[in-house]
């Protein structure tokens, strides 16, 4: 009676095993590694607009702050799209034969909104207000980046679980005086190490940190 | 788990009974023998095994059953998980968000546009001094609210967002934007503008003047009178002589002006 199997299957078997133990770990490697590239979180990938608005422009060159067009940022859920209105304030005046700004004019003249591509977009599961954000001293280059330095607009966070998380578990890292959340560039003051300023202003601003993983802060 | 060379065997142990009710039927997952084999010749079937040898839970071609049944319940967990897993319902959840398209109106707008008299809770502006700084048709003179500190430091926030792209931040009138090109609107710091009644102002922010949109949208109320305030400060401070100073202070100030 012959053997079924030659003495090589043990080899064979024993590859198997440890060749299949590797692939699943390599699939979720895998996935895991698309499901945190730019690919799926869009960061720092650029989004097509009716018009090429820059930040860049308009906030560096020009100094305009973010107020200005995002009017509700400080005390509503929303930051604010801004009307064609605020647009026009100055383009009603100034570059208004630019064929770029064509879109712009046509949104005032028929009255129709213009379809601006949204950048930041949080699953619908998630409750998230700019407005506390903004007054318990979180920056807008914490989330948004430098968006002086945007000529055309992209995300600068994955906006994932993790990455919220990540701030709500230490947001001592990141909270600054209430009256710099609007600047740029700002930096501790000199002399001064962030963590223990951090850890001062949580104090000073009433913020419960244990309070900030909990489910229901951002699941409502 | 122990190697199985059959070829090292010395005797076979006993011939173990096969199991029950012909466990040998169906496909069969173990390699190199088709299920067809099996079936057709249990015999040689069980001279096979043994010459396998022990143990036999190592044994690779040990016949099982094609879906136990523990991976029939598990893959109907699985199933039952990835059923609800249609994730995108819940991440695009039927209900508005702020500006969000919708397919319900005609033109698009989830947002609709106010009904022409429509008077929102808490925005009952009866109080028209307060709200169109004119009492009668006559532009008032004296701010409606209250003018602290905090008010004129508050004026000077929004001042220095909303209105020193053109005005500059001393509202002489040459802002940014207006040196990018953008009609240059009139310095503060004259007589006319000194002398008129703060409705004025008011009335301007409102509705706009000239070349100037409104500014009603993006400044409510209170943040307008605030911003008023601080525009009389900013003539103040441009139109002061040393007498304005507290006589406490006029020394400071000679120092610090000749330094």
């Amino acid at each position: 009676m012959s053997q079924i199997f030659h003495p090589s299957m043990n080899t064979i078997s024993r590859v198997s095993i440890f060749g299949a133990l590797f692939f699943v770990l390599g699939t979720l490697g895998i996935v895991y590694g698309i499901f945190g590239s730019p690919y799926v979180t869009q960061v720092h990938v650029v989004r097509d607009q009716p018009v090429p608005f820059s930040h860049e422009h308009h906030v560096s060159a020009l100094g305009l702050d973010c107020r200005y067009c995002h009017t509700s940022v400080e005390n509503s859920s929303f930051a604010g799209i801004p009307p064609t209105e605020t647009c026009m304030t100055c383009h009603s005046q100034i570059w208004t034969e630019s064929p770029m700004l064509e879109p712009v004019r046509a949104s005032l003249r028929n009255n129709e909104p213009i379809r601006w591509n949204r950048v930041h977009d949080l699953p619908d599961y998630v409750f998230f207000n700019h407005g506390i954000h903004i007054n318990k001293g979180i920056g807008c280059t914490s989330c948004h980046g430098r968006v002086d330095k945007m000529p055309l607009m992209w995300k600068n966070e994955p906006l994932t679980m993790e990455w919220c998380l990540s701030c709500h578990r230490a947001p001592e890292k990141h909270i600054r005086p209430r009256e710099d959340v609007f600047v740029m560039d700002w930096a501790p003051p000199a002399g001064k190490d962030q963590i223990a300023l951090g850890k001062e202003l949580l104090k000073q601003y009433d913020i419960p940190v244990h309070r900030l993983t909990d489910c229901y802060t951002c699941h409502r | 788990m122990g190697e199985f060379h059959t070829s090292d065997r010395q005797s076979p142990p006993p011939l173990p009974p096969l199991p029950k009710g012909g466990s040998y039927e169906g496909p069969h997952l173990a390699m190199g023998v088709a299920p067809s084999d099996i079936v057709r010749n249990s015999t040689e079937n069980r001279t096979r095994r043994v010459n396998r040898g022990e143990p036999r839970s190592n044994c690779l071609c040990r016949p099982v059953p094609a879906v136990p049944r523990s991976a029939v319940t598990w893959i109907s967990c699985l199933l039952l998980l990835l059923a609800g897993c249609s994730e995108q319902d819940m991440v695009t959840q039927p209900k508005i968000l702020p500006y969000q398209e919708s397919d319900f109106f005609a033109d698009g707008r989830s947002a609709r546009p106010v009904v022409p008299g429509t008077v929102a809770r808490g925005h009952l502006r009866v109080d028209r001094a307060y709200y169109e700084g004119k009492v009668g048709d006559e532009l008032i003179d004296t701010i409606p609210r209250k003018v602290t500190r905090d008010v004129l430091e508050r004026g000077q926030q929004r001042y220095n967002i909303y209105c020193s792209p053109c005005h500059d931040r001393t509202g002489e009138g040459r802002g940014m934007i207006v040196q990018r090109g953008f009609p240059q609107p009139p310095t503060f710091h004259q007589d006319r503008l000194r002398d008129a009644p703060v409705g004025h102002f008011y009335n301007v922010i409102t509705h706009g003047y000239g070349a100037m949109y409104s500014y009603a949208a993006r400044v409510d109320p209170d943040d307008r009178w605030a911003i008023v305030a601080y525009i009389r400060a900013l003539q103040l401070s441009q139109h002061a002589t040393l007498d304005d100073v507290p006589s406490a202070k006029r020394d400071a100030l000679k120092t610090e002006g000749s330094r």
